[in-house]
């Protein structure tokens, strides 16, 4: 299976309400692409992102997705202060190979 | 008694509604039926099945009494579906399922999961079970144990079915660096210990 992924920053979340945010992902997923977070998703995005799913499964095409919350990578920022990025990582329920994908 | 026994004993709440949550097959039926047969009226609150997503809707039981030397707590127990993000209908048919009768499930799941993550709102404090025979990675259980701390709902993680040779609670608790309650909720062994642990939620 090809792997396509959407890598989206946090300028461009930060502008979009938890609703929003979870249909971009939706609509993401339903085109068989893999979503890469910067900034991550909150527990109660991730709540409401698991409702918004399962009132749009069809139970032919879209049957949801797998999600992973990596360790957050550590970057060097001005004057040596440390910043942690934290991302999440949301693929299609199919996908069988995403922990595969990030090693 | 101790002053700060005696504290607590007057300040710890009478009523409890408990939910037992986590992912698919963690055990959350069986805990529940558990419960119900040793400290409520035995009514079993759901079927317990290999099947995945046999509990679909949210039950609850109430005045379930659990006590110690400082008094009883009535507790209302919650059982929920399991909360999964994906919900594939396919996995039904290896389990004797026709595709039609898979389909239904599926559906029916969708429906519980959104329940199960509904039923938060109206909890006290919450079990969250984890199927400590399995690697505990699976983000679901994060999700479930961060709602439950950004609504400040008082937590127990029960490591269960421990009766299995695989089962691993050391890990689950490294997992989620914190105090577990290891369980086998079909044998019934470390239910005491998870009552204590649902005593003291009930003073918080």
């Amino acid at each position: 299976m090809e792997l396509r992924m959407d890598f989206v920053t946090e300028n461009t979340t930060r502008k979009m309400n938890t609703f929003q945010k979870c249909n971009f992902v939706i609509s993401k997923l339903k085109n068989d692409r893999v979503v890469i977070f910067e900034g991550g998703l909150n527990p109660e995005e991730e709540a409401i992102l698991i409702e918004e799913t399962m009132s749009q499964i069809d139970h032919e095409s879209f049957l949801g997705y797998k999600i992973m919350n990596p360790v957050p990578i550590r970057n060097s920022g001005i004057f040596n202060r440390h910043k942690d990025v934290k991302m999440t990582i949301i693929a299609p329920q199919n996908y069988e190979n995403l922990s595969v994908a990030l090693v | 008694m101790g002053i700060l026994a005696r504290i607590f004993a007057r300040s710890r709440r009478s009523q409890l509604t408990i939910g037992i949550l986590g992912a698919p097959n963690a055990g959350k039926t069986t805990l529940a039926n558990r419960i119900s047969s040793e400290c409520g009226n035995g009514t079993p609150l759901g079927e317990v099945s290999p099947v995945p997503h046999e509990t679909r809707e949210v039950v609850a039981l109430e005045h379930c009494t659990v006590s110690d030397q400082n008094g009883s707590l009535d507790l209302t127990v919650v059982d929920t579906p399991g909360i999964a993000t994906s919900v594939d209908y396919r996995e039904f048919l290896n389990h004797g399922l026709t595709k039609q009768e898979s389909i239904n499930r599926a559906k029916e799941a969708t429906r519980g999961v959104i329940k199960a993550i509904q039923s938060l709102d109206k909890l006290d404090a919450a079990i969250v079970v984890v199927d400590a025979a399995r690697a505990p990675f699976d983000q679901i259980n994060w999700t479930v144990l961060g709602n439950l701390e950004a609504r400040k709902i008082p937590l127990i993680v029960a490591a269960n079915k421990t009766d299995l040779p695989d089962a691993d609670p050391t890990l689950v608790q490294e997992t989620f660096q914190s105090e577990i309650i290891p369980i086998s909720a079909k044998e019934g062994t470390g239910m005491n210990e998870l009552y204590g642990s649902i005593l003291t939620v009930a003073n918080m």
